[in-house]
């Protein structure tokens, strides 16, 4: 082939594997690195608001220090450029971001291919599998690093912009540390999924160590006993000291061994891998069988396989049980945590008033006062921040693995091809979807029913099934939106990522809106106002606003019922 | 039989030895046996799950045998795997690909990762079978896929062909295509291994055939002994009525039927008809017609009845 051609470039003779993985990621990366770059603009323009509020540095050196741990705030650095990055950037949605991307991407360059069957393609070229391995784990390090990169390069720029006085030796040791901490999980992710060659397994397993790690080193301020553990922790290599200002130090290189090991002990058993074993078609009938502990799999559930919304909920049944796991857990940790908040709870208010309203916007509490309630502390993340993010997330890709994919990989016209009309069809799947949400939502409402008994809070059950309804709600309406989306379109792009940036939006909308005059009468516009606007959930029992969502929601189906009669499938 | 040895001259091109691979507790292949001579084509047959797969994706390393071994070209398949898939072509019987490629970009990546340069020899072979590579595989129908799938395999010139399922979805075009390029390799001294459940094309193409059965190889044969060893149907018409019980009276013949007032008699033969037609030219013969047994037959005869005797001690009832 002559080298003028186009497709030289994109396929190299050098490498094909490695650039085909970085090809794949262009479009993640590109999301990613906006998402960072508008990130760290908006810490670059909160953070000289803060550092010159006199109110707020003067109170700062009047809290107990213990409270501020808590809130992840050294009172020695907060004021300072390198503190609040800390705080923010670095402890948060950095590695909040940096780690979901290299995970899914090692999840996929691991799995994918062996789940599609092209694994075995892959392998019968004369390539070793430690290359395959080697090519795909440095694509995945190579494409984390640019992401890491990015956040570097805006953190140097608005260094410069906001005059934040950091070093540029931290900026780039710093960005060395979350690439070595990202790189580390991404290979835990690698050995799950070479350990199993499932999805579900190696991004699950990589996703639990690093909540793990990350509660571990979080908490270990506030119990001693989490001292021990805290030191084996990756979070613990990564931000103690602080990496803005430790330099480079044995952190790099706890990352870095530990990466190694666990990359070069994902690539042994790669190796011994057999690949796809389980794709292999059942034997004939009457096959012999080894002697020992016959294990025959019988039908499972059958009762719930008998219909489309059996089956829909029946697909969704890990996912409803890690979703609201976490999300249980999240309420559970947060309950825990409340007592020795409330002990001082004027100290804990005056904070809440010193600190920027901005910042607390951005998590959905447009009114801090309310934190020093019990109400307002236990919403803050299961009903207005993590919780609806997760839940909507969680009826989004509903919508999309039973409605978008099996259109995609053909099950959908099997499916119509029954003599089943398509209204109810949509309709079955809507309302699988629906239910697995309520199931969703209902193992983290059983668990603050549970906190609320334990750690006597106060709240009464009537306000958490009325916040859980609420939280619901919100997120059959945003997977109404994407059902519509998918039934217009029948591509996951509109569904997926335009329901993503529309339930930002309206996130923001609803959090900002509260404090800019302009953006006032369009925020009753948005979902989340309905749902918390300025008021906790879990302190107002059951809104009539929630109607509006529950509507919202019906209406939306109903529309994307009457549309999808109509379209084309799977064109 | 042992796996790769150096017995006289050139290595077999696939030899195995007790290879064995379990599922967990369930069979995929069972005690394989099995020598595949350089430069013939030979068919591995059997139905779904009988352990054709499973018996391919050992030969390719892709997955690791319970115990036995193997060989190809005389290397182990395990230790010289590297260099036993530079020289082979697979095309998987359930084939993928990468939904965002074009089909000059897959065989592209796939060539680059052979580290060749096989560029005119694809265009030629799509041409070959009407395939157009620049479109998206996404877009690609079943038999078009496999189409991009059996360039992939052909197009570098491998010394062996490993086929899953080579025609599923294929239109008789793509078979015919596909059949030509089989004799072609076959005339170069190249090696075909292909499984299949698709009989007519495996006798169009194979010199040998193995048949497998529930994880157990039961019988290999080129077609002409397997057809010699299965009844076969003979029609003889006599100018007069002849006398049945003659036929009847010799070895291995059976009567089937008496017509035409005892003028036509029909006989179902085992073995070779030499005997059947010293009998008949005693007599004035007007027509004979013979049914030749086609691998449908064979097949069903071997694996319904187990074969010979003895072929198969796993045989139910």
């Amino acid at each position: 082939m002559p080298r003028a051609d186009p497709l030289g470039a994109l396929i190299p003779v050098e490498f094909p594997i490695l650039v085909k993985c970085l090809r794949d990621r262009r479009r993640a990366l590109v999301g990613n690195s906006l998402g960072l770059a508008a990130l760290i603009a908006w810490l670059g323009v909160t953070f000289p608001i803060l550092r010159d509020s006199e109110a707020f540095s003067g109170f700062i050196e009047d809290l107990p220090p213990q409270l501020l741990a808590a809130f992840g705030i050294d009172p020695a650095t907060y004021l300072t450029a390198a503190g609040f990055l800390f705080a923010y950037l670095y402890s948060l949605f950095g590695p909040l971001l940096v780690l979901i991307f290299v995970i899914g991407a090692a999840t996929t360059e691991v799995t994918a291919e062996e789940r599609d069957g092209l694994m075995d393609m892959l392998l019968s070229v004369p390539v070793s599998r430690t290359r395959v391995f080697v090519e795909k784990a440095g694509g995945v390090a190579l494409a984390s690093l640019a992401l890491v990169g990015v956040l570097t390069a805006a953190l140097l720029i608005a260094d410069a912009v906001f005059g934040m006085g950091l070093a540029v030796t931290g900026i780039l040791a710093a960005g060395l540390s979350l690439w070595l901490l990202g790189i580390l999980f991404g290979a835990a992710a690698l050995l799950a999924g070479a350990f199993t060659g499932r999805a579900a397994s190696a991004g699950g397993a990589a996703g639990v160590l690093t909540v793990l790690a990350w509660f571990i080193e979080g908490f270990s301020d506030l119990y001693s006993w989490l001292e021990g553990p805290a030191a084996a922790s990756p979070f613990t290599w990564y931000l103690d000291p602080n990496p803005l200002l430790g330099g480079w130090g044995a952190g790099h290189l706890r990352l870095l061994a530990a990466s190694v090991v666990t990359a070069a002990a994902a690539a042994l058993m790669f190796r011994r891998r057999d690949i796809a074993a389980e794709r292999i078609v059942l034997p004939e009938k009457g096959a012999e069988r080894r002697p020992s502990r016959t294990r025959v799999r019988r039908p499972r559930a059958a009762w719930l396989l008998s219909g489309v919304f059996g089956k829909t909920l029946w697909d969704r049944r890990r996912s409803i049980w890690a979703w609201g796991g976490g999300l249980a857990f999240l309420t559970l940790i947060m309950f825990a945590t409340w007592p020795s908040f409330s002990q001082d709870t004027a100290a804990l208010e005056s904070l809440l008033t010193a600190l920027p309203r901005e910042v607390f916007a951005m998590f959905g509490v447009s009114n801090p006062e309310s934190m020093a309630t019990a109400a307002g502390f236990l919403s803050s993340r299961t009903y207005q921040s993590i919780g609806p993010l997760m839940v909507i997330i969680f009826a989004v890709r509903g919508v999309s693995t039973a409605m978008v994919r099996e259109e995609h990989t053909g099950a959908l016209d099997l499916l119509l091809a029954n003599p089943a009309a398509r209204r109810k069809v949509i309709a079955a799947k809507a309302s699988a979807i629906a239910f697995s949400t309520v199931l969703v939502v209902l193992i983290p409402t059983l668990a603050a029913l549970a906190g609320d008994a334990v750690w006597n809070t106060g709240l009464g059950g009537g306000n958490i099934l009325a916040a859980g309804a609420g939280l619901c709600l919100l997120g059959l309406f945003f997977g109404g939106l994407a059902t519509v989306f998918w039934a217009m379109a029948g591509s996951s792009f509109p569904a997926v990522r335009i329901t993503a940036v529309a339930s930002l939006a309206a996130f923001l909308l609803n959090g900002l809106g509260a404090l800019t005059d302009g953006l006032a009468p369009v925020r009753v516009l948005s979902p989340f106002y309905w749902y918390f606007g300025d008021a906790p959930p879990l302190g107002k029992g059951f809104q009539p606003l929630y109607l509006l969502l529950l509507a919202g929601a019906l209406a939306m189906t109903w529309a994307a019922t009457r549309r999808f009669r109509r379209r084309d499938l799977a064109v | 039989m042992g796996a790769g040895k150096a017995g006289s001259g050139a290595p077999r091109t696939i030899e195995t030895a007790g290879l064995t691979k379990y599922y967990g507790n369930t069979p995929g292949i069972v005690d394989l046996d099995l020598a595949v001579e350089a430069g013939e084509v030979f068919g591995f047959i059997g139905p779904n799950g009988a352990g054709k797969t499973t018996t391919i994706r050992l030969l390719l390393n892709l997955i690791h045998p319970t115990r036995g071994t193997g060989a190809v070209f005389g290397m182990d398949i395990a230790g010289g795997s590297l260099s036993i898939r530079r020289r082979v072509g697979y095309l998987p019987g359930d084939l993928a690909v990468y939904p965002s490629m074009t089909g000059r970009e897959f065989l592209l990546y796939f060539s680059r990762l052979r580290g060749i340069d096989t560029a005119a020899h694809t265009s030629l072979l799509a041409e070959r079978f009407d395939l157009d590579l620049d479109r998206p595989v996404k877009e690609y129908s079943k038999g078009n896929r496999q189409k991009v799938g059996l360039v992939n395999a052909f197009m570098h010139e491998p010394d062996l062909l490993i086929l899953d399922e080579p025609t599923a979805g294929l239109d008789p075009l793509g078979q015919q295509e596909f059949g030509d390029l089989v004799s072609e390799v076959r005339r170069e001294g190249r090696t075909v291994f292909l499984s299949s459940h698709n009989l007519p094309e495996v006798e169009r193409v194979a010199d040998r055939v193995g048949i497998v059965r529930r994880g157990r190889l039961i019988a290999v044969d080129t077609l002409e002994g397997f057809r010699s060893k299965i009844r076969s149907n003979l029609s003889i018409e006599f100018a007069s009525p002849a006398d049945p019980a003659a036929f009847a009276a010799l070895e291995g013949v059976t009567v089937t039927g008496v017509r035409k007032g005892g003028s036509l008699l029909r006989l179902s033969v085992a073995g070779p008809h030499d005997a059947v037609v010293k009998a008949a030219a005693a007599r004035n013969v007007r027509a004979v017609a013979s049914e030749e047994a086609d691998l449908d037959e064979v097949f069903f005869s071997y694996y319904e009845n187990g074969g010979e005797a003895g072929a198969d001690p796993d045989a139910e009832g």
